[in-house]
């Protein structure tokens, strides 16, 4: 993996003076999804903007089989994968976004639609994860794409952890019911004390039925970075001087974003410019 | 040509190829959480186009005119800055950015069929293929309270006709003058060469003003403090670093405003650029 050496090389590198051109990765969603409205945010709840109409043309579609997404998915932010044996590192970044929030960059390593929120056999994901592949810092999401029922009930997966034991099942949280019943809701499924992360998820289910069968999934992603955004709308980030550091994009990437909403208006626009250079 | 190190980057700053400072004011009718256009705001306001037309750095409603450059040459920024002295703490603007490559108007929000007036845009005179360029639709003369939906048809960056962008709001709450409305593409598009025909689901009940902009987004200057000026550094902070500006230019601001206000005061600009091969 390659290194930013030095502040000069920063600096050369931002200014063309690298091996590789340097990219803009852009972005620019739009409170639409399959041409209509999207469902209310809510306050606290993420919101995942996979599938946001976006005026560049990147659109997510509903998965159906298990697939591992990369860069070449339908909905990925476009960037050329680094030449050399060099790393591609994400430095700065700015952003428009018409909802007080925070913003969600991740890799999105797996996903899987099509299960129903009215089974509460276990429902089978499985599916091979091609990035991050030892675990650490996976996160599993249940994400819906039609709406569940109105009975609440909870969900939990059996996954793989960081070490490779299998047969992990993940604390139970809740599911259907008021705000966890919504399209484009992600719910985070926490792990088990000690476990930091996931190489593979074998299946889902609910305790109970939420009474519609809607249409959710499992997402599995690495989040890269995250952006606060406050009342005035727009944020920079400079990755090298703030946190997490210069942002490590894999090659063949799925970037994704989500959005956890300090409001009940989805964002009209959030418009994001990523700078990434080679090293 | 690449600023190699910090020492050289230093010295750039100290003496830019070219800088300015300028300003715009914001329009006195605002809506919460809407974007709104500085197209046609003092100083240099921009006229309510009518025929197709491209835009220049020459183009009454440029933000700055740019200097010329050599041939192959581009500017890049040395230095963003965007300051709102005086701003209430409720309704600080960030600003985006863009090239404003091509645009027109006349067309009417109680028309139902498509709408082909003044249509197609011109050629893009900059970004010629379209890629990366987005479709925005901009209001001039306010259109009515009935909300609809709106779609383009379009002609994508691999030159291929009859795209139909994905449906937006229009009308409703968004309809008054400078409201800006961007458009959604077709999945896997990467962005418009030109826009053949606009057409409104159902009448917004006034037909008003409104027509195509074409744009290339460049830098996002957040604004988010009426004390404390926003500054970017691109070759140190990274954001915008490597948005290239063609010497003719169009700079058009699109402020994306927090919360409902009037009489906003003038939001001041500073930019700086060096020289650099395309």
């Amino acid at each position: 993996m390659g290194a930013i050496a030095s502040l000069d090389v920063h600096i050369n590198s931002l200014t063309g003076g690298g091996p590789a051109a340097p990219q803009a990765l852009q972005i620019a969603k739009v409170n639409r999804v399959a041409g209509i409205a999207p469902v209310a945010t809510v306050a606290g709840f993420l919101t995942s903007l996979w599938q946001f109409a976006d005026c560049l043309g990147q659109v997510g579609s509903v998965p159906g089989a298990v697939a591992a997404p990369d860069k070449s998915t339908a909905g990925a932010m476009r960037f050329s994968n680094p030449g050399g044996g060099r790393q591609l590192w994400g430095v700065g970044s700015g952003w428009l976004c018409a909802q007080q929030g925070t913003l969600i960059i991740y890799d999105r390593l797996l996903h899987i639609g099509g299960l129903s929120g009215t089974s509460t056999s276990a429902q089978t994901v499985g599916g091979t994860i091609s990035r991050n592949t030892g675990g650490a810092g996976n996160i599993v999401w249940a994400e819906i794409y039609t709406a569940l029922g109105a009975t609440a009930t909870t969900i939990t997966v059996s996954y793989t952890d960081q070490d490779g034991n299998a047969g992990q099942t993940s604390s139970a949280v809740a599911i259907g019911g008021t705000n966890l019943n919504n399209a484009q809701r992600l719910i985070a499924l926490p792990l088990l004390s000690g476990d930091t992360g996931v190489q593979a998820v074998a299946s889902a289910t609910l305790a109970a039925s939420t009474l519609t069968a809607g249409n959710f999934g499992i997402t599995v992603g690495r989040i890269l970075g995250t952006v606060p955004i406050g009342p005035g709308g727009g944020q920079l980030i400079d990755y090298i001087t703030g946190a997490p550091g210069p942002i490590d994009i894999p090659t063949d990437a799925c970037l994704a974003m989500a959005f956890m909403p300090a409001g009940t208006t989805a964002p009209q626009l959030v418009y994001g410019d990523l700078t990434a250079f080679e090293a | 040509m690449a600023i190699a190190t910090y020492t050289a980057l230093k010295a750039a700053l100290a003496a830019p190829r070219w800088q300015v400072t300028t300003t715009k004011s914001t329009p006195s009718t605002a809506n919460s959480d809407r974007i709104v256009s500085l197209w046609g705001q003092s100083p240099n306001a921009g006229a309510t186009p009518a025929t197709a037309a491209t835009c220049t750095k020459a183009t009454v409603g440029a933000l700055v005119n740019l200097p010329p450059v050599g041939s192959g040459k581009v500017l890049r920024p040395l230095r963003l800055g965007c300051s709102t002295p005086g701003q209430s703490s409720v309704a600080r603007p960030s600003m985006l950015i863009l090239d404003r490559l091509s645009h027109q108007g006349g067309l009417s929000g109680t028309v139902t069929t498509e709408q082909t007036t003044n249509l197609p845009t011109a050629a893009l005179p900059r970004y010629t293929t379209g890629a990366g360029v987005m479709a925005f639709l901009e209001v001039y003369g306010a259109i009515g309270s009935t909300g609809t939906t709106v779609t383009i048809n379009y002609t994508n960056s691999a030159g291929t006709a009859g795209r139909t962008s994905e449906a937006r709001a229009f009308g409703g709450t968004p309809r008054d003058p400078s409201v800006i409305v961007p458009i959604p593409l077709a999945d896997g598009d990467l962005g418009v060469r030109s826009v053949e025909g606009v057409t409104v689901l159902a009448s917004t009940a006034t037909a008003g003003n409104f027509g195509v902009v074409l744009a290339r987004p460049l830098y996002v200057i957040p604004c988010d403090d009426g004390v404390r000026r926003s500054e970017i550094i691109p070759a140190l902070g990274g954001a915008a670093a490597r948005a290239a500006v063609y010497d003719d230019a169009c700079l058009w601001v699109v402020a994306l405003l927090a919360a409902a206000a009037t009489g906003l005061p003038a939001q001041s600009f500073d930019f700086a650029w060096y020289e650099d091969t395309e």
